[in-house]
């Protein structure tokens, strides 16, 4: 007899398949099932009617212990007071207007006076925007074509970012990108010459946080050689920060790692789910930055930048990455406690603000999809193939409970597979 | 973008691949396999592309990569005369046991191959029989099975995906009634007609009817996805990348 009795969902598939009727896939891209996910499909809460803190509420009105975070934007809790407050107060005063709220300009200068390599900050609303304004930048600057990627990568959706083989691209759209093995610096010197030297940018996370196989943190001597390679070409360095920013280090995963990147992309921690992006740059960039046309209805909104300003604030007074490693060990910790109790081998990789998970007992990944569909069933919602999020109000009675489910679908598997 | 040399390996792997399975499974096939007096191997060599060898006898159809044990053989100087072979009818140049190949090619190979078009391309009317339906529908498995892998290690843009998809058996298959493995070593993907036995990923349609959908284009796959119809288990990365070489396979064999 399981502890934690199996949710329905009935409600939120219900909604979901309303959402099928009038919305392609229902729920498009990683938030919903059409990425093939979500296995078993029935096991998942598909729609939620509210959020708190860590925790999220399905259509049913069962409550789920989120460790995905929206995958990512939710960085201090879900309704954080104090954001939500900066937010609403900016909101009477004033949002979507002709000329931008001065709002924008206290923001550039938090992320100027907080991260390391900005000089100036450039404001979109996606990742993806802020990833591709970086390659623009790049190639504005050096009036170079190519742009040099690590193995695995994912730098958003524009056809750029993208693979020959995927829907409505096409080889043209990726003919500048090159691939090379992470920190691969034979790769790097080959991609050079065989260019000719039209190398634009390096595009990378600070680690390799890919799907599907474990995570690799980086070195600081790993990133100091492609540092120093960029250096002696005149390449710009891009830190795609949008999953790790703000979760290893305030001042950006480049200083994190030692370095200073030329410009870096934030995303999902900037203003706690209210929805901005931004790169922020050296000063040498700033002119190739200031000739882009690269611009969108949205980008100047004024509550964004109040709920980021908060956000920052608040992750300084805090000290979110170490709050975040600091919880993201514990938990880690738990979760391997409850495997080996009930026999399974529960590998941790990547860095524990952003910890993977993966049963090592086999190497189809099959019973851990089963261990996670059990754990999701049961109210704590964790992600089959990527990456995890911390938010700063999972407390340690939250931890304690994460650890209790985990126990609780390892041994419902457990008598699934008698074998183990 | 459709290229002629890939063209030649779906047709190859996929539309001639299924014959073997046509054989097994259609009592009209088997009746114009006893016409055969004596085995007969014949080979079918497209130069810079395909190559194998078909075995026929009273029993059925096997098929062997390479020339090898071929009693006759066909060339093709170009993939594009190979497709025209399968598209229009138009032989190759017979160079090894010429008039058995002749006489073979133009009655019981033909028969078969036509058989085959009849239940690959079959009329609304013929659909109506639910057993026809569910052979064509079978066959249609077969070959696009077959045309996955032969795209994966010729068509420049499944190639792609090939080069993305890890090692290991990925098992493709329609709920009690058929199953597929598509083995992927080193990128290279080869297609068996029996049951994964340890498979890596497993994609299965709830049933013969949503298969017959998803083939024909009728329904959409991540619709079906998302209402739990098509079962979905393991490294999910591997069906992701023969999704995107179904959607290949879409483009060749349509």
């Amino acid at each position: 007899m399981s502890k934690y009795p199996e949710y329905s969902h009935n409600k939120s598939r219900e909604w979901f398949n309303r959402a099928l009727d009038v919305i392609p896939s229902g729920i498009y891209g990683h938030l919903g099932p059409s990425e093939g996910l979500f296995l078993p499909l029935e096991k998942w809460p598909l729609i939620s009617s509210k959020a708190e803190g860590t925790y999220f509420w399905d259509m049913d009105g069962n409550k789920y212990l989120d460790l995905m975070c929206a995958y990512g934007p939710n960085v201090l809790g879900y309704n954080d007071p104090e954001v939500d407050a900066a937010a609403l107060e900016q909101l009477k005063s004033g949002n979507c207007t002709t000329a931008p709220s001065y709002k924008m300009i206290e923001c550039a200068e938090l992320l100027v006076d907080t991260v390391d390599t900005a000089d100036w900050a450039y404001f979109m609303k996606n990742g993806t925007d802020s990833t591709t304004f970086a390659v623009l930048c790049a190639r504005a600057y050096t009036h170079r074509k190519k742009v040099v990627f690590f193995k695995g990568y994912y730098h958003g959706n524009d056809p750029w970012a993208m693979k020959a083989d995927y829907p409505g691209i096409t080889p043209q759209d990726v003919a500048n990108n090159i691939i090379v093995p992470w920190f691969d610096m034979e790769a790097l010197e080959k991609a050079w010459e065989e260019t000719g030297g039209d190398i634009a940018a390096i595009i990378a996370q600070p680690y390799d946080h890919g799907n599907f196989y474990d995570n690799v943190c980086a070195t600081h001597e790993k990133w100091q050689a492609v540092r120093k390679f960029c250096d002696e070409h005149g390449i710009i360095l891009i830190f795609d920060d949008v999953r790790t920013g703000f979760r290893l280090d305030l001042a950006g995963s480049d200083h994190y790692y030692g370095i200073k990147a030329d410009i870096i992309c934030f995303c999902k921690a900037l203003a706690n789910g209210y929805n901005m992006s931004a790169a922020c740059g050296r000063e040498f960039l700033k002119a190739a930055a200031s000739s882009l046309s690269f611009t969108g209805s949205y980008w100047m909104s004024a509550v964004p930048f109040a709920a980021c300003i908060a956000c920052i604030n608040k992750m300084k007074r805090l000290d979110t990455p170490t709050l975040f490693r600091q919880k993201g060990e514990k938990l880690t910790s738990a979760f391997k406690k409850a495997a080996e109790e009930n026999g399974f081998s529960l590998v941790v990789s990547g860095e524990p603000a952003l910890f993977y998970l993966r049963i090592a007992n086999d190497d189809s990944l099959m019973l851990h999809q089963e261990w996670v569909a059990e754990c999701v069933s049961r109210g704590l919602f964790i992600a089959s193939h990527h990456n995890h999020f911390i938010n700063a109000a999972l407390t340690d009675e939250d931890i304690a409970l994460a650890a209790d489910i985990a126990y609780d679908a390892f041994s419902v598997v457990k008598k699934r597979h008698p074998e183990i | 973008m459709i290229e002629q040399k890939a063209l030649a390996y779906a047709n190859m792997y996929g539309v001639l691949g299924t014959l073997h399975k046509l054989c097994e499974l259609d009592d009209s096939a088997k009746k114009i396999l006893q016409k055969i007096k004596k085995p007969i191997s014949v080979c079918f060599d497209v130069k810079n592309g395909p190559c194998r060898t078909f075995h026929f006898d009273k029993k059925g159809c096997k098929i062997t990569e390479g020339a090898e044990n071929a009693d006759c053989k066909m060339s093709f100087s170009s993939p594009e005369k190979f497709n025209l072979m399968i598209n229009e009818g138009k032989p190759g140049v017979p160079v090894k046991g010429i008039i058995k190949l002749l006489v073979f090619l133009s009655g019981t190979f033909t028969e078969l191959t036509n058989r085959l078009t009849e239940l690959l391309r079959p009329s609304d009317e013929a659909l109506k029989d639910r057993a026809f339906f569910e052979e064509s529908t079978l066959l249609t498995m077969y070959t696009v099975a077959g045309a996955i892998s032969g795209l994966a290690n010729s068509d420049s843009i499944a190639m792609i995906s090939a080069g993305n998809t890890v090692d290991g058996d990925v098992s493709l298959g329609i709920k009690d009634k058929a199953q597929v493995t598509i083995r992927i070593k080193d990128h290279r993907f080869e297609t068996l007609y029996t049951e994964a036995q340890n498979p890596k990923a497993i994609m299965e349609f709830a049933d013969i009817d949503l298969a017959y959908g998803l083939f024909g284009g009728t329904v959409s796959t991540i619709n079906e996805m998302c209402k739990g119809n098509i079962r979905l288990a393991g490294v999910l990365s591997m069906v992701d990348n023969i999704n995107r070489i179904l959607d290949r396979v879409s483009l060749y064999l349509s």
